[in-house]
């Protein structure tokens, strides 16, 4: 292979040289072939994480007084904690920037590779070795403590014997979550070494597209939080294992300690979690409104205050835990300034469709309907962030409803979102754009009927992490409701699924470089991109959104755009 | 039903009125947004907007954005702080019931003494101040009537380290759920009880009643009364249903197997058995149950009676 740099990175890999098929992507270093194996692991345990929801919603259909059971009592803890363990730690945590970051993070800033491409795919193990062990754990040993660890619980239960041997299926799973910790932190910090040191020729840090922002922002935070957890978590294993008393009363410990630690990283970690898709939305309003995005200093700003504020107000989660009532005052007059940033980024969007030329594609839907969900998850933090009213909702459905609007409805409608944008520049196939709209469809409008009746049922009282619940009326109502939209939910969340493999192993072959027409440089590139991105060397001179030179750009024939817009 | 709107307790009104409050400024927001949505994907569409323009921001309106919203969150902050510190001030004249919780039962100590458990629920008078000291006796759980806008988490604490609290005054004769809001193992979601809510001369009357009663069974079966006072009812029937732990039923004389230090053996039920089950719980786990009892403070005399109660049920 002589030409090898010119070949598209499906074709073409710096693996070792005995490597073909599957040990080629295995181990390979390419940044584009990394993000793809992490679509394929997260999406299947995203698929598998979907379908235990939705027997957790089937198991909810009925009160306790018919008798209705799908899920066997001892096994409701294991099912929400599963759930909660790959939908947080194996899909929204790694999310975006795992996938999309990955693969167009280099694209974006016209670079090669990211900093350092070993670390890269040891990051990639780390993480389906973490992976697996969390699964097998909850699998083999039933854990039942929630993604949340809350002691003295986490410690007390007792280790479950399977064949006869001791399996302690909890520090089991939290030596995992510390192994998938090292893996977020290594990307973190690969990820800012590579927007410091190798943006190309040109690239200020104001010329940076909003994805790469939200990366940068976003990998801060996992490197100075994720070290946190990472010993909070060693700290309850040891205490599992040796009489120390970190945590448990019984031994002198302070259970109300470990959800501050706990909540230092995951407070956090809700902004890993929602930031990167922020920044898939700010690439694909532009795009589509084929407009420059409105205010695109202070969303960058944004970004970076919102991981700063963030930072500092973890004890939110902790007001009904007795701590001093000072702290819960402070705790909750910071937390509103982070209402502040976000608000800002929800306008700026908004006012970006503003007199452009709107096409609604099914990533721009997706876009949409992540401004509409989140804002909703937005105002919905207002009620936990005021101090009377958290009380009342405080560990209800109220909650529930609240993280799904932000983290599902929000962030992983966003990562949708943004691999229908990138779809094509990833595999050179185009798949249904019909198909991927009714998909939309079935997901917007199940994912609402799903949620919003939890909003209230939680203002009425239903306590979360509940197996089943007093015959009372309005919770049997809303619950039923509840319950079909979650089946119109997974139904979408199966079409979508199957119109990208579908798209996949049966779409149209394509090599157009910029279908969307969009302005900044990932789309220069070849489709599906060469192995090192970019031929030569790039130099950049315009802002990343202005699309009025870049039309000019078009017209002159120096940057690429799609004929048919 | 007992979620109601009604105000069930003093602090429903402020509570729900910053609801109302945070509820109307989002409902404001959101239709805003959306509105503005939809509004521009119909006119800007890129078959009637075929040109966009190239409006790149515009700082006024991004100022204006900006201050409107930090002043409508300190107002929200200011209410909410302000219903809070009504929850976190108890007033000089309240009545004090302890509240007790553990895996998965609650237990109510009145003024005189009176103990009762998750079956009977907790009695008030209404329109009196009722101070709660929250006691846990193994993991976490929260103690919340949503009726009541009441939610505390019941921690255990290190020896010497004083209990979380919470208080709340009832204004509406009635019973009201009690649930238990944080998860606390199997039986999380029946870690449930009822508040019932009685005008002050029913209370009365009632108090008077249930410890006359109590005191009668304790001077004609004090080992009755004790199971009932104790809470060992809530996991132990004595009609032969299995709950948490087995039923007092014919218990006495039968033979089972336990689990000693991991160890299975054989065993009949006698007088020695018992006291250790009732004195040392984790000491020999009945199979097929979860080691679960809590070790309850009895006194020799007060075991002596249960166990002569658990012998007639096996007669
Ligand atoms: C939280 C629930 C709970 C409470 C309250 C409780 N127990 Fe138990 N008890 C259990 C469980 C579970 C077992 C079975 C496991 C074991 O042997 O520890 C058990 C076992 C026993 C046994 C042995 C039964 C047998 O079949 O060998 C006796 C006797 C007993 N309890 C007496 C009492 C008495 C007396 C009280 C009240 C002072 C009480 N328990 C309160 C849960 C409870
Ligand atoms: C079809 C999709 C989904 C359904 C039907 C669903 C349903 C549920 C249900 C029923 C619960 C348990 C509520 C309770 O008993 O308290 C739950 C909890 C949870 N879900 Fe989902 N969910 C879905 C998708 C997601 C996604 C995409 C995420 C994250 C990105 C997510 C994160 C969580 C978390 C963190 C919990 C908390 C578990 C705990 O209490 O420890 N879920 N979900
Ligand atoms: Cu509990
Ligand atoms: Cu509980």
């Amino acid at each position: 292979m002589e030409n090898a740099a010119s070949q598209s990175y499906l074709n073409s890999h710096t693996s070792p040289k005995w490597t073909t098929g599957f040990m080629s992507w295995f181990m390979s270093t390419d940044h584009k072939r990394i993000g793809i194996m992490y679509a394929f692991a997260m999406f299947s345990f995203f698929f598998a994480a979907v379908l235990l929801g939705f027997l957790m919603k089937l198991q909810k259909m009925y009160p306790a007084s018919s008798g209705w059971e799908i899920i066997p009592v001892e096994m409701y803890g294991s099912f929400f904690t599963l759930h909660a363990i790959i939908m947080i730690f194996l899909f929204i945590v790694p999310g975006a920037p795992a996938v999309l970051g990955n693969f167009f993070l280099p694209l974006q800033i016209g670079a090669k590779d990211v900093a350092f491409p070993r670390v890269n795919l040891l990051s990639f193990w780390l993480y389906l070795l973490g992976a697996i062990m969390a699964v097998t754990g909850v699998l083999l040993g039933g854990a039942d403590t929630g993604w949340t660890f809350t002691p003295p619980y986490s410690i007390n239960t007792k280790t479950i014997s399977i064949f006869g041997i001791a399996f302690d299926s909890i520090s089991w799973m939290l030596t995992a979550a510390f192994i998938l910790g090292w893996g977020t932190i290594l990307t973190g910090i690969n990820f800012i070494v590579t927007i410091h040191r190798m943006r190309t020729k040109g690239m200020g840090y104001f010329k940076m597209p909003l994805f790469t922002w939200s990366i940068y922002a976003t990998s801060w935070l996992q490197v100075l939080a994720t070290p946190v957890v990472g010993i909070t978590l060693l700290m309850i294993v040891i205490e599992r294992i040796v009489p120390v008393g970190f945590f448990d009363p019984a031994k002198g410990g302070d259970p109300v300690l470990f959800q501050h630690l706990f909540w230092i990283y995951s407070h956090p970690a809700v902004y890993i979690m929602i930031l990167p898709s922020m920044g898939l939305v700010s690439e694909i309003i532009p795009t589509n409104s084929q407009k420059p995005i409105f205010g695109y200093k202070s969303i960058a700003i944004a970004s970076c205050s919102i991981a700063g504020v963030g930072y500092l107000i973890w004890a939110h989660h902790m007001f009904t835990t007795g701590m001093s009532d000072f702290a819960a005052i402070l705790f909750s007059f910071l937390t509103f300034f982070v209402a502040i940033p976000t608000a800002i980024k929800v306008f700026n969007w908004t006012a970006t469709l503003y007199k452009g030329s709107i096409a609604l594609t099914p990533a721009m839907l997706f876009a949409l309907a992540f401004i509409f969900n989140f804002s909703i998850g937005g105002l919905t933090g207002m009620f936990l962030g005021s101090l009377s009213t958290d009380i009342h909702l405080h560990d209800t459905d109220f909650i529930v409803a609240h993280f799904h609007y932000t983290m599902f409805g929000g962030a992983a409608f966003g990562l949708i979102g943004g691999v229908f944008h990138y779809f094509s520049k990833m595999s050179g196939k185009m798949y249904s754009i019909k198909w991927a709209k009714i998909g939309w469809g079935f997901m917007f409008i199940g994912f609402n009927s799903l949620y919003f009746p939890m909003l209230l049922l939680g203002y009425y009282g239903m306590p979360r992490r509940y197996h089943t619940y007093p015959d009372i009326p309005i919770f049997n109502q809303l619950q039923m409701i509840s319950t079909v939209g979650s089946w119109i939910l997974v139904t979408g969340v199966i079409i979508v699924l199957w119109v990208w493999l579908h798209g996949l192993f049966r779409g149209k072959q394509t090599t157009e470089q910029n279908p969307w027409n969009s302005s900044t440089l990932e789309w220069q590139t070849a489709t599906p991109p060469t192995l090192f991105n970019f031929e030569e060397e790039l130099e950049i001179t315009r802002d990343p959104y202005d699309y009025e030179a870049f039309r000019g750009e078009v017209k002159a024939g120096t940057s690429i755009g799609a004929d048919h817009v | 039903m007992n979620v109601n709107y009604n105000p069930a307790s003093v602090f429903n009104q402020d509570v729900d009125f910053s609801f109302y409050l945070i509820f109307m400024i989002s409902i404001l927001c959101l239709v805003g947004i959306t509105g503005f949505m939809v509004f521009s994907i119909i006119k800007y569409n890129r078959k009637n907007n075929p040109k966009p323009s190239n409006l790149e921001g515009h700082t006024g309106l991004e100022i204006v954005w900006t201050i409107i919203p930090t002043i409508l969150v300190m107002f929200i902050f200011y209410f909410g702080v302000q219903g809070f510190l009504k929850m976190r001030n108890v007033p000089e004249d309240a009545m004090e019931i302890k509240v007790e919780a553990g895996m998965w039962w609650w237990k109510f100590t009145y003024p005189n003494g009176l103990e009762q458990s998750t079956a009977q629920g907790m009695t008030v008078p209404a329109d009196t101040p009722i101070y709660l000291p929250l006691h846990s006796v193994d993991v976490v759980h929260s103690f919340y009537v949503p009726a009541f806008r009441v939610k505390m988490d019941v921690v255990p604490k290190p020896a010497g380290v004083k209990d979380n609290y919470t208080w709340f005054e009832a204004s509406q004769i009635g019973s009201f759920d009690l649930f238990c809001a944080e998860y606390c193992g199997v039986n999380h979601a029946q870690m449930i009880s009822k508040v019932h809510v009685l005008t002050k001369p029913d209370y009365q009357a009632w108090l008077d009643q249930q410890t006359a009663d109590h005191e009668k069974l304790l001077a004609k079966n004090p080992g009755k009364a004790l199971t009932i006072s104790k809470g060992c009812i809530a996991c132990h029937s004595t009609d032969g249903t299995k709950l948490i732990g087995p039923s007092f039923k014919g218990l006495f004389g039968k033979t089972e197997t336990v689990v000693t230090d991991g160890v299975d053996r054989e065993i009949t039920v006698d007088e020695a058995y018992l006291k250790r089950s009732i004195m040392e719980p984790a000491k020999d786990i009945v199979k097929g149950y979860q080691p679960l009892m809590p070790p309850l403070p009895l006194t020799a005399e007060e075991v002596a009676a249960i166990i002569e109660h658990i012998k007639e049920l096996s007669e």
